[in-house]
């Protein structure tokens, strides 16, 4: 039996009075410890957010400069989309991009990092230079065989060029049209009506008070044409977009040239006179030599200094492979934009680019008695060679239009120096229209053709007896990717559905398990052109793959039907929009 | 049967014991509440400088994104170096409208001596005219420059240059701040801030 006296039971300070204590200062030291928590957290949280507000910032101007070094590359300058943003360090970029009805392109760009969002927004001028400014130029000599004529399209005696259609003030520098729908506003376009999507077109504009073949159908009429001025023609589908206001006139020069950095040698003629109705300019300190009974009818001052003509870069597509048509094949092109390997044309094929068009291909080949039909009635062509470019005999490009601006045709290829024509081999027949820029490749004109435009390579032989004429329409034709200026950059606001907690790309691309795509892998290819008309009256033109906002009230022109799916899903009807609702 | 005995050796302290603990305790007390109060005073202080050094980056902040959408051409005045302005003129671009770039109205930012402020201000002197304090605490002059001397005595290269300055080179402008304010303990504190804002117009 166990006896407890009361000296062995515990005392009142032993009895669970320490605990209470103890417990108090833990209770005590864990308040502080939490107050000092929220407020370091709320510290934390501020300085988060101030981070993500500037590396949103930096995160946009990013898809400002990627937008902009795509754009000078000739790529629609779309990068990624709203919904489908690119990653890029710790946050997301998209950005998109339109031309509007000045020729100038409005680059948005957000960037988003965390719960910050910034949008900056910037419009771009593209700098103006016609290539075609030199007429005739082999940048290291020129020499221009016996009985050649050359002369203007546009100088007295050359029949306006004869061969040209009536041309229309487009290409003068005077067009003042209001945009590439001319005088036509939405208003109008609604009270119209259309026949099938599908036909979605706008043909060549004349200089009469007319009718527009609208939607292909022609049961849009224009009867009243505010403004008298003469429009030239507008394209509804490509480039060039408007009037060209923000473009400075080109130079109120209509008279040939034929220019060298080097000497230019000009032979004289046998039975007929070699006869130079252009302004003749050597390199500085070279010199013309015109042999017996030659007639140079302009200026020969040597340059006072060299011309350099701009290597350019061709524009960056989905290469297709190689097309290749065989035996008495025909084929129609009418992509807005499409790359291949080899292009090459065999046994009197003919290929048909439809404008406007951008081409890009390593070498185009036209075989013998092939045709290369240019069809520029509703668009120019833009033919990029990156390596080769041959005409074999007998065969030729053909321009229905006779429009000298309707082909553009690149070469980039380079000949090794000292050589004969090598990137560059032209043995074809008919005419030639359009402008033939190879900055880097020898080119031998044969007398067989003759070329209506303009010529301009590392150096220039023309054979004998050939006919060139320089159409000064070109000079209003700038390569479509050159430098751009910035004509505003301003911070712009963060649309409401974007500030929402619902627009979080990180959590969706989590939710979804999706990959976002790099930066760098994000430039959309220009698959798709649309045009529209906002709801202030401006069109627009977007080019890429992807969806776009596009404002609640504006008009669409384009096919609605041939539209890539993405834009589907923001049309309720033909010509009108639903607003874009994010997820 | 067995008994549990413990002995109980001491019921309480010694007058000495209790003495010794009371003043080793009030020496601790001491010690702590003075290192307690060196430790708030110093936090407070510190608060004020970041407080103002805060004030002074927000500021500069402000400063630059309404300079960085200028337009290059329309801000005045545009002194040179070694010389700088406490005012500034702009107009900011609101985009292209009809092909041509359209501008804000315009504004001014500038340093209220009197008053120790920053001012922006929108149409000065028209009736629509709107003025908003962006800073307080603005400086006379920059730090460790005395003024009105025609001398550098910073070493910045700038001569008598105000508590803000404005200096546009080339598409950019310098902007220096320096804020003054006397703490709750008496104490001066200053805080700096500059930066370079590009002109994106």
């Amino acid at each position: 039996m166990l006896i407890l006296k009361n000296s062995d039971l515990p005392k009142s300070s032993e009895s669970g009075g320490a605990l209470a204590a103890a417990l108090t200062v833990v209770a005590t030291v864990g308040l502080l410890s939490a107050m000092t928590f929220q407020l370091n957290q709320s510290t934390w949280r501020q300085q988060l957010a101030e981070n993500d507000k500037k590396r949103a910032f930096y995160l946009a101007e990013s898809g400002l400069a990627e937008s902009i070094a795509a754009l000078t590359l000739g790529l629609g300058g779309n990068i990624a989309s709203r919904e489908e943003p690119a990653e890029f360090g710790e946050g997301y970029v998209f950005s998109e991009t339109l031309e509007d009805q000045w020729g100038n392109l409005n680059v948005d760009a957000w960037g988003i990092s965390g719960d910050a969002r910034h949008h900056l927004s910037v419009v771009l001028a593209k700098l103006y230079m016609p290539l075609a400014r030199e007429g005739f130029f082999g940048s290291e000599f020129v020499t221009v065989g016996a009985e050649v004529s050359l002369q203007s399209v546009a100088a007295p005696g050359s029949g306006g060029g004869s061969d040209s259609p009536p041309r229309s003030d487009t290409n003068s520098g005077n067009a003042q049209g209001p945009g590439p729908f001319g005088q036509v506003s939405p208003g109008q376009l609604n009270n119209g009506s259309h026949r099938g999507l599908d036909e979605a077109r706008l043909v060549q504009l004349d200089n009469e008070n007319r009718t527009i073949d609208w939607f292909g159908g022609g049961d849009f009429k224009l009867n009243t044409w505010d403004n008298p001025e003469p429009t030239g023609k507008k394209y509804a589908d490509g480039v060039p977009f408007g009037s060209g206001d923000q473009r400075p006139s080109p130079p109120d020069d209509t008279e040939a040239k034929l220019g060298s950095n080097g000497p230019i040698q000009i032979e004289p003629g046998v039975t007929t006179q070699t006869l130079i109705d252009a302004s003749v300019h050597p390199g500085p300190g070279q010199v013309v030599t015109p042999g017996v009974g030659v007639s140079i009818l302009g200026d020969t001052t040597p340059r006072s200094e060299p011309t350099d003509l701009p290597i350019l870069e061709p524009p960056t597509l989905d290469p297709a492979g190689d097309l290749t048509l065989a035996e008495g094949l025909a084929q129609l092109l009418e992509q807005p934009a499409s790359e291949y390997g080899a292009v090459s044309l065999t046994g009197s094929s003919v290929l048909t680019i439809a404008g406007p068009a951008q081409v890009v291909c390593t070498s185009l080949s036209i075989g013998p008695n092939c045709e290369l039909s240019i069809d520029s009635s509703l668009g120019p062509v833009e033919i990029h060679v990156r390596e080769r470019l041959i005409l074999a005999p007998g065969a030729e490009v053909i321009s229905p239009t006779l429009d000298s601006t309707g082909l553009l045709l690149y070469v980039h290829g380079q000949d090794p120096v000292g050589v004969a024509p090598d990137s560059v081999l032209l043995r074809g027949t008919g005419t030639f229209h359009g402008l033939l820029y190879a900055p880097e490749a020898n080119l031998a004109l044969p007398s067989t053709m003759a070329f209506v435009g303009s010529v301009i390579g590392r150096s220039l032989v023309v054979g004998p007896g050939t006919s060139l004429r320089f159409d000064p329409a070109l000079l209003n034709e700038s390569y479509s990717a050159l430098q751009l200026e910035i004509l505003s950059w301003r911070i712009a606001d963060v649309p409401i559905e974007m500030r929402s907690q619902n627009y979080n790309p990180q959590q969706r691309y989590r939710d979804t398990g999706t990959t976002p795509a790099r930066l760098e892998d994000a430039r959309q290819v220009t698959e798709q052109i649309l045009h529209y008309t906002d709801a202030d009256g401006d069109d627009f033109v977007y080019r890429g793959n992807m969806r776009i906002t596009i404002p609640p009230g504006a008009l669409i022109h384009d096919d609605i039907g041939k539209a890539h799916l993405a834009f589907e899903k923001h049309m309720v009807a033909p010509g009108q929009i639903e607003p874009l609702q994010i997820q | 049967m067995r008994t549990l005995r413990k002995i109980n050796r001491r019921s309480g302290f010694t007058l000495i014991e209790a003495a010794a603990s009371i003043a080793l305790l009030a020496i601790v007390m001491v010690n702590a509440l003075t290192l307690l109060e060196t430790t708030r005073k110093n936090d407070d202080q510190r608060s004020d400088k970041l407080e103002l050094q805060l004030l002074a980056s927000q500021a500069l902040d402000r400063m630059v994104m309404a300079l960085i959408e200028a337009d290059q051409e329309a801000t005045l005045p545009q002194k040179p170096s070694p010389f700088s302005d406490s005012t500034i003129r702009y107009q900011r671009s609101l985009g292209v409208e009809n092909g041509v770039e359209v501008l804000s109205e315009p504004s001014l930012i500038s340093l209220d001596s009197a008053e120790d402020r920053i001012i922006w201000t929108r149409n000065e002197g028209l009736t629509n005219e709107q003025r908003v304090v962006w800073s307080r605490y603005v400086s006379d002059f920059l730090i460790d420059e005395i003024g009105m001397n025609m001398g550098d005595d910073n070493g910045n290269s700038l001569i008598d240059e105000e508590g803000l300055s404005f200096n546009v080179e080339g598409e950019s402008v310098l902007i220096r701040l320096a804020l003054r304010r006397v703490d709750r303990f008496g104490n001066e504190i200053t805080a700096s801030a500059e930066t370079r804002a590009a002109f994106r117009n």
